[in-house]
């Protein structure tokens, strides 16, 4: 629309104003630049940070790669028994953070895990089968906790990409194999890039899985340089350079997927079924990954948690619980809002600048949980101390629970306006132009056309934050109020003291929790996909 | 294609006895459906839409598996009860609705995809041949989204016909066209085929398409073929009423047989072409197109003027007879009758085609 070319939702600045704290936190970081600690870092520290930072992911891509494409490649192509089961069973490794993952395997394959043990006896050595605290065991824990991003899009890929062009290249003699070589899979890649560029940003900002490994990345950095040596300046300087990492990723990730995403009108898609000795090979594959990704690590808390119930349970634990709960709900609830907020300034006032301005607001997901945190901190402490200074001791933001929604809302903004403004995308310009030559006001319309229509977008944002928000750590963890305890945070204080059993019960929490969001998610995304 | 020795006399595709029927549905989409297409023929299979014209082609090109009858290309069973040769092993070309390029490719590339067996030199030169001869050689290295609707249809097409297939099938090619480029590339696209003596099954919901498209014509109806054959037979000689209304402007009129080729009509005595086998009674119907009226000021026949459409040099009159029955006339568009007045016909043809009445339930 040509007169709002100029409008800028002017609304939406207050949205974004944490994120442009943060920012401008880091830059000015470095007018003050500790030569004497850097040199040291160079030369001991970052190196060795990045170099695992770096190298993890890579081998995490190549792990979520084979996983992810593999598995989607087949349960939207053939048929064989089990394949819707499994269709929705290969996302639910999302529902286990992969701090909790992690702590499952370390436990398995340690040196008297019970895995190790077994595998000793059984090869009959001495020495230990496989070191697990290494990048290997952090690969497979990464890669088993990610491949869903990869997974789901690219099933959403191949199931749009519609069977009229396989049926074309089929028709022209083209083998399935090599359909998938020169076809499936070039089209699928700015989906696979899409997936993989999430994973990148996660793996990334990880804090938890690193820190339960003992392996330094980036992250572990910051929370040292922050926690340990507490030089807010330089946890912010080494921000900045994680930063830089993922804007790299961001810019590599649009420039090799750079090519729109293709999809059919044609939404006819057939299984190509399978024989039985194929069948059994594509339910071994799926059963192994669906086994050692969520099955084997359900089973493994719920274990736990039965042999030391009377020991790890702790009526602390229902305290949080509800902590975890409520600053879920809370969280999402205004997140959802502040997207729906942004999804309408975009369909309203769409100019360039209000696009740009939203952008900027929903870079929280692009900045891990650490940075963010740490540099807010500082920020929210002066906040206070300047108002103490004009009305008295005031704690407004420093260790409240205000600052912790404020900063896990600008943290998680960007799955509820890209839900919301995906559904917003399906409205016709004409629909509300129809409605409004009836007579109907704006808010009439917004009411009785928009809201509806986005509803199932605002749900699925809303239990996306949620989700995100139960499994969130060290945003979290740096800015609780003291003594403010959720089931995450339990869980990384027993395990950072290795005691894994008693962080089973909050951990099987968090996985029932993010199951039961996650069926409902799917559920909810199947219904409007055939609805 | 390379052989040009004596042309095959076999048929190129031969479908006898197909029946089909959708899971979960009653009504059988085809009901022992035959067709025959010669060597180097165009066929064109009209129909209205969700008829199963879409699905005959999935079936011939082996999307679908059939329940019964078989389907033989070039002499050989491609699809019976027993057998499914895959699509890839069929060398059948297919041209759908709406291209379905691959978008990821280039014109080029595009075109040569079903090419990955033939050597470098000759897939080059195929290409070169086919862009040339569809006027696309300056789009090469462009990829579809750049492209226009015109452009792709010709990519898809030169895609369908590059490795040579026995048989190419073209599902609605112009639907996604307006009207314009449409009749323009209907002729182009018959030359290409024909240049290239590429033996092509055309189903499409426009009858004018399929006449200057297709040396052979069909009408689909409820799951058979209730007609195949010459575009004219199908005009003059339409074997029932459906076929008649379905081919060209007319309308049905009753009569009644009083010798074996003579009909009396509201319009006065009518001789038939043919004549009727297996009439059970004397009532009959006739069809009477539009271009078998005339206007005559000194005929007694009257009829009403309801409608006219005006098509430039002509007028369409839409006229109800004194028994209510509608016909329609072609007039110069000279004339300025106005809407309910009386204008005088007078039948100007001599034959016409009649039913027996019994299809009528």
């Amino acid at each position: 629309m040509n007169f709002s070319k100029l409008k800028f939702a002017w609304w939406i600045v207050p949205i974004s104003s944490l994120i442009i704290v943060a920012f401008f936190q880091i830059g000015s970081s470095f007018l003050e630049i500790d030569f004497d600690i850097w040199q040291h870092l160079i030369k001991y520290v970052l190196p060795l940070a990045v170099w695992n930072t770096i190298g993890t992911l890579f081998l995490a891509c190549v792990g979520v790669i084979v996983i992810g494409v593999s598995s989607a490649w087949l349960v939207s192509n053939y048929q064989f028994w089990g394949r819707s089961f499994f269709s929705w069973a290969m996302i639910m490794p999302m529902a286990i953070p992969p701090y909790i993952m992690a702590i499952v395997y370390i436990d398995a394959f340690d040196y008297s895990g019970f895995l190790q043990n077994f595998l000793r006896n059984f090869l009959q050595t001495g020495h230990s089968f496989w070191h697990i605290r290494s990048w290997w065991g952090l690969t497979l824990v990464l890669s088993l906790s990610f491949y869903p991003y990869i997974y789901l899009f690219c099933r959403s890929a191949f199931l749009t990409q519609g069977q009229e062009l396989t049926n074309v290249a089929r028709s022209l003699g083209v083998s399935r194999w090599r359909l998938f070589l020169k076809l499936t899979l070039p089209m699928s890649k700015p989906w696979i890039l899409a997936g993989l560029y999430l994973m990148a940003v996660e793996t990334l900002s990880d804090f938890g899985t690193f820190s339960v490994f003992g392996i330094d990345n980036l992250t572990t950095t910051i929370y040292k340089a922050w926690f340990g040596l507490f030089n807010h300046q330089l946890a912010l300087q080494i921000s900045s350079l994680l930063l830089f990492i993922i804007l790299i990723f961001w810019q590599l990730s649009k420039l090799i997927g750079r090519r729109r995403h293709f999809t059919n009108k044609d939404p006819r898609h057939s299984f190509y079924p399978l024989t039985r000795h194929q069948s059994w090979l594509a339910i071994g594959w799926l059963s192994l990954i669906f086994g050692i990704s969520f099955l084997f690590p359900v089973v493994r808390l719920i274990i736990w948690v039965w042999q030391d119930f009377s020991t790890s349970f702790n009526w602390r634990y229902l305290d949080f619980a509800y902590n975890s709960l409520t600053i879920s709900l809370i969280t999402a609830s205004i997140t959802v809002f502040l997207g729906l907020i942004l999804t309408l300034a975009r369909h309203y006032r769409g100019s360039l600048l209000t696009r740009w301005w939203i952008q900027v607001s929903i870079l929280g997901y692009a900045t891990p949980s650490v940075v963010l945190a740490v540099a807010l901190y500082v920020p929210f402490i002066k906040f206070d101390f300047w108002l103490s200074n004009l009305f008295g001791e005031t704690k407004i933001l420093g260790g409240t629970l205000l600052a912790l929604v404020f900063i896990l809302c600008q943290r998680f903004l960007s799955p509820a306006y890209q839900n919301t403004t995906s559904m917003i995308k399906r409205i016709s310009a004409n629909q509300g132009l129809s409605a409004t030559t009836f007579g109907a006001s704006k808010i009439r319309i917004l009411i009785k056309i928009y809201l509806p229509a986005l509803r199932n977008g605002l749900l699925t944002g809303f239990l996306l934050v949620f989700m995100d928000v139960m499994k969130e750590l060290p945003i979290t963890l740096i800015t609780r109020p003291f003594g403010w305890d959720t089931l995450a945070v339990r869980v990384f204080e027993m395990t950072s003291s290795d005691m894994f059993e008693r962080a089973a019960f909050p951990s099987l929490c968090i996985v029932l929790i993010s199951s039961l969001v996650i069926i409902v998610i799917n559920k909810s995304i199947e219904s409007n996909q055939y609805g | 294609m390379g052989n040009q020795g004596s042309p095959q006399k076999s048929p190129a595709l031969i479908v006898s006895g197909l029946n089909f029927t959708y899971r979960r549905q009653l009504n059988p989409l085809f009901k022992d459906l035959d067709l025959t297409i010669e060597s180097g023929e165009i066929g064109c299979l009209i129909g209205h839409s969700g008829c199963g014209k879409t699905t005959l082609l999935r079936a011939i090109v082996g999307i679908i598996p059939i329940t019964s009858g078989t389907i033989k290309l070039g002499g050989k069973v491609v699809s019976s009860v027993k057998e499914h040769v895959p699509i890839e092993k069929r060398n059948i070309g297919m041209f759908f609705q709406d291209y379905a390029l691959f978008p990821h490719l280039t014109v080029a590339e595009n075109i040569s995809f079903g090419l990955f067996r033939w050597k470098k030199s000759l897939r080059q030169a195929r290409v070169k041949f086919l862009t040339k001869l569809l006027a696309i050689d300056n789009i090469c290295s462009q990829f579809p989204h750049e492209i226009s609707g015109g452009q792709k249809q010709r990519v898809a097409l030169a895609r369908g016909l590059a490795p040579e297939p026995q048989l190419l099938l073209l599902d609605e090619p112009f639907s996604n066209l307006d009207s314009e480029l449409r009749e323009f590339l209907v002729f182009e696209i018959r030359e290409v085929l024909k240049k290239t003596r590429t033996t092509a099954l055309v189903v499409t919901h426009d009858q004018q398409e399929a006449f200057s498209l297709g040396d052979k014509m069909g009408v689909f109806l409820n799951g058979s073929i209730a007609q195949w054959g010459g575009l004219q037979d199908l005009y003059h000689r339409p074997v029932n009423r459906f076929v008649a209304n379905f081919v060209g402007d007319g309308a049905i009129l009753p009569g009644r047989l009083i010798l074996d080729k003579l009909v009396k009509t509201e319009l006065g005595k009518i001789y038939l072409k043919e004549k009727l086998e297996s009439c059970p009674s004397s009532l009959v119907e006739v069809l009477v197109r539009p271009e078998d009226l005339c206007y005559d000021e000194k005929s007694p026949l009257m009829a009403l003027l309801v409608f006219k459409s005006f098509r430039g040099s002509y007028y369409i009159y839409h006229l109800k007879l004194a028994s209510g029955y509608r016909v329609y006339m072609f007039i110069s568009s000279r004339h300025k009758h106005q809407i309910g007045q009386s204008v005088r016909i007078r039948l100007k043809s001599q034959f016409l085609t009649a039913f027996p009445l019994k299809e009528l339930e």
